[in-house]
């Protein structure tokens, strides 16, 4: 009832969301229905309502692939190292650009971090075999210069999940910083006057006034990336990984394209997918719930 | 990655066959003409005057119209005013046989195009009159029932001289469409033993240092050696490695810096079905052989004959390594010469020449097994009313590029133009002599050096004369490429023609296969790169071929002999 | 302004080096490519290119824009952005104000809010969303690139938070001088909000310049392609390039593999490039609340 009488009080704010719903319904939740090729034997030419129900066939065939326990530790080491690398990288850096006085500088560097958003997996994975080869790189030319012996960072699963972990985070931080700075522009100055009168360093009035001012972005930010945990980044492994990579390379993305996209065997994509799907649900209501409780915050 | 084996072309042999075929030919021909009419009036007859579109020597008057759907590729040249909905062919096919090709959708890129298509069938959308599909969608079609069975409509419609060169290759490319006894598509065929191996060498290595070509892989073990710790290129460095892997690797012939010529040197043949000791079709990946082979790459590998890096190296990238005279020997394809090869940028790769594998115990010729080639296959919706259409049009397309009748300056390309119009590219159904390269345009364009006479000669094979022609007068540039590629032609003529192994598999996937097999294929390269790398042993290919068989091999295999009994 | 004590001058120094050298790294790869593109694939295969072009030309650029479908890509995607960008800012403001209102406020802002945030985990997947774009009839259009991603929740998340960052006064104050709920939104929030628009702005013209699958499955035809799409499909590649080398041997001495996929990069980013100093403005320098609040 309470439901009831609000909606009509608030008229306009139901008439705002209208669009957004509607497109919602007719692009999302309408294909959602698809979720169902999950549990069939599908067939376009039969279609979603007459294929054939396997129940759970498409799931345990996948869970008990040999490779499925390895790719699935595979995919939530590196997918957790991306999550937080991108977490906190983007903030430190955002942080540190705020200290630079020098709009000039503060400019030319922001440009410049966010260059490497705009090249591909293909091309960068050709630079990366460039400057990470044990014989002829830059970087091993460094650490070889240090007395240390050239490591063969993308022929040896010892270092491979790293070179995805970093490679990723110095691809995108530029790109996930301008979200901070958006959100530092937008806390109120005269909070820094206050601190300033209290005699608050620089150091002090980062920990007091600007990390609390964007603390709601970086809850966001990190509970909406919960919902990355099992997305290892299809794009980048599949130009970087060899066989000799398989055991520490092979994510559920690169066994989807190999089973799902190259076959066209769409209940067992839409298997996983929907497994996917669920984990990333239970992570982020969970932490939506313990914000809620905890904090008091409603994260969205 | 393909050989280019889809460009260009016409055969030597199919002109002469077409030739000696002129008589029959022409009277069949005139004898379908005369039938055609007949038989349509008596459909016309019983069917009333709402009767389907007639046919006139053999024209559908008034005339039908196909909708379908097209792989155009981006690089596609046309005359000017010309695009893929009208051009030479189009307009031919219009005036001479009545059937407007019209293209409801098209892809720019082959990858494109399969997505695409894979969407479409995936959510049953309304398939097109007219497509091509790949051995994968075309099972799965089948097994759906979207397709027009076209048993009868090859039978009565294909020309003697289509029936002759859709058979020429012993009848597996018609075979891996037929379904039940019915034939489901028109398969897009061509050549089968181009994609044999040779092995490419640096002749002037060779000569500094001293050595004769191979003749076992004992003597390759030796020129990698010294390529590796002579100083070929005399640059002073140890910089240069002994035999070539790409990144993969990639199992079977036909590639760049593939591991199929150096199989087929210890009879191995991973990737492919061969036939076992009992007559039973086996897998070639778990044999016996194969470890061995494997173990001397790893003998290689750890002499520090093989590139260290050589899991992230892809063709392009081995291209850098062989103009920066670091790589001197691998085994690939034909058309290397072409790809990754590239003399415009190193004068001295000149000197790169295919020679014939070689094997372990000295004997020759080896032999590779080869897969039967069919690029793609033409289908038609079940429920289109014409289905002889597409059998037509293939009858045309053969017909004007290999029959009596053929015009190359006007259907195949045009070369006094840059870049070169490819007119042959443009017609959706299609199929290929299955000897065009070998020993087709080899034959003859050997013949027409010989005699300084190109009169006789295709457009496909014009093209190469002239490039050839100019190599011998120096311009290195643009001849180096067709002669190597010819050179390696002529070796594959010599070595395989005359004693081929053929994989004894060639329908469409079986049902384990489609599940299975991507598993098994990585569990192969993962297994076999570890050997090569010293990081596994001979026991590990043991195991692996206890896990081949234990994740569905076993089936597979099964499937394969089941169906090896009913095709 | 603050205190300059040593330790502070030390840090700035440190952090001015630091990012510096960022940024560097960061520039030096964009740089190679850019070298890469305008140099001969021979200089190229050859190792001669750092971050300058080798035997400087244009070949690559000429040979990835050469097919007649490249202007039509270019003004579709130029469609695209346009009408993507506008009617998904336009509908993300419009749907972040009523989420960013309290519970008590509007009770059913939880329940909508679920219902966005729940497109974003599940998706029916590739086939189910092409027969949702088929069946509303925006196969080969504009609108099937531009209207099933328009509602993107992320960012209406992000707005949302800035939104509920304001402060209260604003509204209220407004809203008991008589202005409705829209006029708050379009006279006051918008205006205090531009760098949150901003990012916005520029997270969905990136993803609008830079999609490319969804232009492959639901257009028939290349001349419907957006450009990303084009470029995806004149990828140069061996085949491409043997193709080459038999029909037109001296463009051949320019283009490889490697300078055409660096041109097509260039190409892909540079509009982005163009606009961002312009967008830029404003997630260097916040708005002064004070005056408006004042």
């Amino acid at each position: 009832m309470r439901y009831l009488r609000s909606f009509k009080e608030h008229t306009i704010l139901h008439l705002m969301l209208l669009p957004a719903i509607i497109l919602v319904l007719v692009y999302c939740y309408y294909p959602m229905a698809g979720i169902v090729i999950a549990f069939e034997k599908f067939s376009g030419f039969k279609g979603m309502l007459h294929s054939p129900w396997v129940g759970f066939d498409n799931f345990t065939y996948v869970f008990k692939m040999p490779e499925f326990l390895p790719v699935l530790r595979n995919t939530v080491w590196i997918a957790v190292m991306k999550m937080i690398g991108n977490l906190i990288v983007p903030i430190l850096i955002a942080l540190l650009l705020n200290e630079v006085v020098h709009t000039f500088i503060k400019k030319g560097v922001q440009t410049l971090i966010y260059l490497p958003h705009f090249l591909s997996w293909v091309i960068l994975a050709g630079i990366l075999k460039d400057i990470l080869s044990p014989s002829s790189g830059v970087v091993n030319q460094v650490i070889t210069f240090f007395g240390f012996n050239p490591v063969f960072f993308l022929g040896d699963n010892q270092w491979f999940r790293f070179v995805l972990v970093a490679t990723d985070i110095w691809k995108e931080f530029g790109f996930n910083t301008i979200v901070y700075l958006a959100a530092l522009t937008a806390i109120n100055p005269s909070l820094y006057e206050a601190a300033l009168m209290d005699g608050a360093s620089r150091w002090k009035q980062t920990l007091n006034v600007t990390l609390p001012g964007i603390l709601p972005i970086i809850i966001l930010l990190g509970t909406l990336s919960l919902g990355n945990v099992l997305n290892a980044g299809f794009d980048q492994i599949f130009n970087l990984y060899t066989p000799a990579t398989y055991s520490s390379g092979d994510v559920l993305d690169t066994l989807i394209y190999r089973i799902g996209i190259v076959d066209a065997q769409y209940s067992v994509s839409t298997a996983i997918g929907l497994f996917k799907s669920l984990i990333s649900l239970f992570f982020i209501s969970s932490s939506y719930y313990l914000a809620y409780r905890l904090a008091n915050y409603r994260i969205f | 990655m393909h050989t280019s084996k889809k460009v260009i072309g016409s055969s030597g042999l199919a002109l002469i066959l077409a030739m000696v075929l002129v008589l029959s030919g022409c009277s069949d021909n005139e004898a379908q003409v005369n039938n055609e009419p007949k038989a349509q009036e008596t459909a016309a007859g019983t069917a009333g005057t709402n009767a389907p579109a007639g046919q006139k020597d053999g024209k559908y008057d008034p005339p039908v119209e196909i909708v379908a759907a097209q792989l155009a590729e981006s690089n596609w040249v046309y005359d000017s005013g010309d695009d893929i909905n009208n051009n030479v062919w189009s307009r031919y096919f219009s005036d001479t046989l009545g059937i407007k090709v019209k293209l409801d959708w098209t892809a720019a890129k082959a990858e494109d195009y399969t997505n695409k298509l894979n969407v479409i069938i995936g959510s049953g959308d309304n398939l097109p009159d007219m497509f091509q599909v790949n051995s994968t969608q075309l099972q799965q079609l089948v097994e759906e029932g979207q397709l027009a069975d076209l048993t009868e409509a090859f039978e009565q419609s294909a020309k003697p001289f289509t029936k002759e060169l859709m058979n020429k290759d012993g009848g597996i490319g018609i075979s891996s469409a037929t379904f039940d006894g019915k034939l489901m598509a028109l398969p897009n065929l061509a050549g089968t033993i181009t994609n044999n191996d040779v092995l490419w060498l640096r002749s002037d290595w060779l000569k500094k240092l001293g050595l004769a070509e191979p003749a076992s892989i004992g003597d390759l073990e030796a020129i990698a050696d010294a390529f590796v710790n002579k100083d070929p290129d005399g640059n002073g460095k140890k910089d240069s490695y002994g035999l070539g892997i790409a990144q993969g690797p990639v199992m079977t012939g036909g590639d760049v810096a593939d591991l199929g010529g150096w199989f087929a040197g210890f009879k191995a043949y991973p990737g492919m079905w061969v036939k076992g000791s009992d007559g039973k079709i086996v897998y070639g990946g778990i044999q016996p052989q194969v470890k061995e082979a494997l173990l001397k790459l790893q003998e290689l590998y750890k002499n520090g004959l093989i590139d260290k890096e050589w899991i992230v190296k892809d063709g392009g990238k081995l291209g850098e390594d062989i103009i920066g005279n670091k790589l001197g020997m691998w085994y690939g394809g034909n058309w290397n010469s072409l790809w990754p090869i590239d003399v415009s940028k190193n004068a001295d790769l000149v000197n790169l020449k295919p020679y014939s594998i070689v094997s372990v115990d000295g004997s020759k010729p080896v032999v590779q097994a080869v897969n039967p080639t069919v690029n793609s296959y033409t289908v038609i919706r079940k429920g289109y009313e014409h289905p002889e259409a597409a059998v037509k049009l293939l009858n045309e397309f053969q017909e004007k590029m290999w029959g009596a009748t053929s015009e190359n300056a006007k259907f195949g390309a045009n070369m006094n133009v840059t870049p070169v119009v490819s007119y042959f590219k443009y017609p959706l159904v299609q199929s290929w002599p299955t000897t065009k390269d070998i020993p087709d345009n080899l034959d003859a364009v050997e013949a027409a050096l010989a005699s300084g006479d190109s009169s006789k000669l295709n457009s496909e094979q014009i093209e190469a004369f002239n490039a050839i022609q100019a190599f011998k007068k120096g311009d290195i540039a643009k001849g180096y490429g067709t002669m190597r590629q010819f050179d390696a032609f002529a070796i594959i003529k010599k070595d395989n023609l005359p004693n081929q192994l053929k994989s004894e598999f060639y329908g469409a996937p079986t049902p384990t296969m489609v599940t299975k097999k991507s598993s098994l294929d990585k569990l192969e390269q993962e297994v076999f790169t570890k050997i090569i790398m010293n990081k596994g042993s001979g026991e590990d290919f043991d195991k692996f071929v206890a896990d081949w068989n234990s994740l569905g091999g076993e089936q597979i295999t099964k499937e394969v002999n089941d169906w090896k009994a009913s095709h | 302004m603050y205190k300059r004590s040593k330790s502070r001058m030390l840090f700035m120094i440190c952090n001015y080096v630091f990012l510096i050298a960022l940024s560097i790294v960061c520039l030096l790869p964009m740089l190679n490519v850019l070298a890469v593109s305008f140099s001969s694939s021979g200089a190229v295969s050859a190792g001669q290119v750092n971050f300058w072009p080798v035997d400087f030309n244009l070949h690559s650029y000429a040979v990835v824009m050469k097919y007649g479908t490249f202007m039509h890509s270019l003004f579709n995607s130029a469609e695209r952005l346009v009408l993507g960008s506008v009617l998904s800012l336009f509908i993300c403001v419009l749907t972040a104000y009523p989420l960013s209102k309290e519970n008590d406020k509007f009770p059913w802002r939880s329940i909508y809010a679920w219902i966005f945030v729940i497109t974003i985990l599940f998706n029916g997947g590739l086939i189910p969303s092409y027969l949702a774009v088929k069946q509303t009839g925006l196969l080969d259009t504009i609108w099937a690139l531009v209207l099933p991603g328009a509602v993107n929740v992320f960012n209406v998340i992000l707005v949302l938070n800035f939104f509920r960052g304001l402060p209260k006064e604003l509204e209220e104050s407004a809203l008991m001088d008589g202005a409705n709920h829209l006029t708050v939104l379009f006279r006051i929030y918008l205006p205090v909000s531009l760098p949150s628009l901003a990012t916005v702005a520029l997270l969905t013209m990136v993803f609008h310049w830079n999609s490319w699958f969804d232009g492959l499955i639901y257009m028939k035809s290349p001349e419907h392609y957006p450009l990303a799409t084009y470029l995806q499909a004149v990828t140069i590649d061996a085949n491409s390039l043997k193709n080459m080398k038999m029909q037109d041997p001296d463009t051949l001495k320019f283009v490889s593999d490697r300078t055409g996929r660096a041109a097509q990069i260039f190409l892909t980013a540079l509009p982005i490039l163009l606009v961002y100093p312009f967008l830029q403005k404003y997630f260097v320098k916040g708005l002064v609340l004070g005056s408006v609040k004042g």
